[in-house]
């Protein structure tokens, strides 16, 4: 095996970027990298020697009577989009959470976030409405515009999707006391001051 | 109504992921089938999903970050101190000011040495290899892998030295012509500006003794050259050793190189600032009120008549040729086979 396809399978030394020799396999303490001298400790798993398969391209259709891909007509269909019944050959199916999908649903999934899997990035509008409510007490007379703000925040993006780790309403809660007690401050401080 | 269960579980660790973001904060959190990475940024946040059956490998490195941040921590300490030492012998009781800040910092350094000793993590599935942030410490992520290990285990099952032994699967011809363009390449340093550097930090100690014992503008004009000279052939030896095949021992001194450079010019400003309190005509009189007149009351100075000018003097004497010799020795001995080819 070359030294650049070993690299490709072995764990390399993040320093010098060298494949690591098999001795250095789950070692119980820090050793010394052989090139570069750095103390590396690296833990392997079985999948490392899984053999590599190459993907399925999909069998062709031999005769007129069998079902063939929706996406490939040439191509056998294997299974059916669990999402859109459609036929799928092999090279189509796409496995993801137990079902099979055709690439349609898939990326219809991700654009309107049904696939939680598939979900890269979150908006956090529970925190921006926190910092809004909350921050501008250092300065309080800006709490006159971002009280209002943060209550719209917490009012508008109730049921938007929280934080995938910590989905908890309790960033909403506290925004929306905050902004209320601060609007109701301010109501009161009109008041006294139309009243005098 | 009955709780939901949680997901995610988080694990122990918290890192910031290098980048442009001015804010940023890595974790890992487990899931039932899939390790998580989540970087917050600000009012977002991004996941990342490592599946159990595909991690290979996690790798872990030792790094100094935590010694140089106790080294950091610990000069701070010795400097405020120093200090607050020659501020309470002008005006007694001002240490109870210094006791703030001095007390903040031991705080920040007892704290750095029971987190333990640094490291940076890497996860290699068969398609990348990820770097995990906020797996940052030794013992942390030791923690972090005991926790992994049962579910890695569920997925993929137990590592046998007879796998070990088996070695690595055959790679397929076609991916072999694609390996090329992701190998990580590493270029070979020949170290002249490291070479440069340690010289002209050896000579800078040594022109500083003389400094020390000859009082003279020329002496102490020409040792400014000497450290600019010296600052920026630490600045290109730093930059070039990135990704090159020096020796830890040789990056290390250059690193102690360019952390002396940052200390002598915080040590020279703030001796510069004792010279003018202590000279209480220095601050009225015309002639401090240009370079050339500030560089003759510097060169003036005699270290024997002020404790702190002493000690500075001593302190960049002594770090000079710690680091500079040793550090030359290396990169001599790193040339040499080099030169002799």
């Amino acid at each position: 095996m070359t030294l650049a396809a070993a690299q490709v399978l072995a764990p390399v030394c993040p320093k010098c970027g060298v494949p690591l020799p098999a001795t250095q396999f789950n070692t119980p303490d820090f050793v010394a990298c052989g090139t570069c001298g750095s103390r590396v400790q690296s833990f392997v798993f079985p999948a490392l020697f899984r053999p590599l398969t190459a993907g399925e391209a999909g069998e062709q259709v031999t005769d007129g009577i069998e079902s063939s891909c929706f996406y490939h007509p040439q191509k056998r269909a294997a299974v059916a989009c669990d999402s859109c019944g459609r036929f799928l050959c092999a090279l189509c199916d796409l496995e993801l959470n137990k079902a099979h999908l055709c690439p349609s649903c898939l990326e219809s999934g991700k654009k309107k976030g049904k696939i939680v899997n598939l979900q890269r990035e979150r908006v956090l509008y529970d925190r921006m409405a926190l910092v809004i409510a909350g921050l501008p007490l250092l300065i309080w007379p800006f709490t006159f515009i971002t009280a209002p703000i943060a209550l719209f925040l917490v009012v508008r993006f109730w049921k938007a999707p929280l934080s995938l780790v910590t989905p908890s309403r309790t960033r909403f809660v506290v925004a929306g006391l905050l902004a209320i007690v601060q609007i109701l401050a301010w109501i009161l401080v009109i008041i006294l001051l139309i009243a005098k | 109504m009955a709780r939901k269960p949680k997901e995610y579980q988080r694990l122990p660790g918290r890192g910031a992921r290098a980048g442009l973001a001015i804010y940023s904060r890595t974790s890992l959190w487990l899931g039932s089938d899939h390790l998580l990475a989540a970087n917050w940024q600000g009012y977002s946040e991004e996941y990342k999903r490592f599946y159990y059956r595909d991690i290979q490998a996690v790798t872990l490195r030792r790094t100094y970050r935590a010694s140089v941040i106790s080294l950091v921590l610990l000069l701070v300490i010795i400097g405020i101190s120093v200090l607050a030492a020659f501020v309470e012998r002008e005006s007694p009781g001002a240490w109870i000011g210094f006791s703030f800040p001095i007390g903040f910092f031991v705080l920040l350094l007892i704290a750095n040495v029971v987190r333990g000793p640094s490291c940076r993590a890497q996860l290699r599935t068969a398609v990348h290899t990820e770097d995990l942030p906020s797996l940052n410490r030794v013992r942390v992520a030791r923690k972090v892998l005991a926790r992994l290990q049962p579910f890695l285990v569920a997925a993929q099952g137990e590592v046998t030295p007879a796998m070990i032994a088996a070695g690595l699967p055959a790679v397929p011809p076609a991916l072999q012509s694609a390996i090329a363009s992701t190998t990580k390449k590493v270029h070979h340093e020949k170290a002249f500006f490291h070479l440069l550097a340690f010289t002209l930090l050896v000579v800078l100690g040594l022109w500083v003794a003389l400094d020390y014992n000859v009082t003279s503008v020329a002496v102490t004009l020409l040792s400014i050259p000497i450290g600019l000279a010296m600052t920026i052939a630490t600045v290109i030896a730093l930059v070039r050793q990135h990704g090159s095949d020096l020796p830890a021992a040789l990056r290390g001194f250059t690193f102690a190189a360019a952390g002396f450079c940052g200390l002598m010019f915080v040590l020279s400003y703030v001796q510069l600032f004792v010279m003018l309190g202590l000279d209480s005509m220095a601050l009225d009189s015309m002639a401090m009120q240009n370079q050339w007149q500030m560089l003759l009351r510097f060169s003036r100075a005699e270290p024997s008549e002020n404790a702190f000018v002493m000690w500075v003097y001593i302190i960049e004497i002594t770090l000079a040729l710690l680091v500079g010799l040793p550090g030359l020795l290396l990169a001599l001995r790193w040339r040499k086979p080099a030169s002799g080819a």
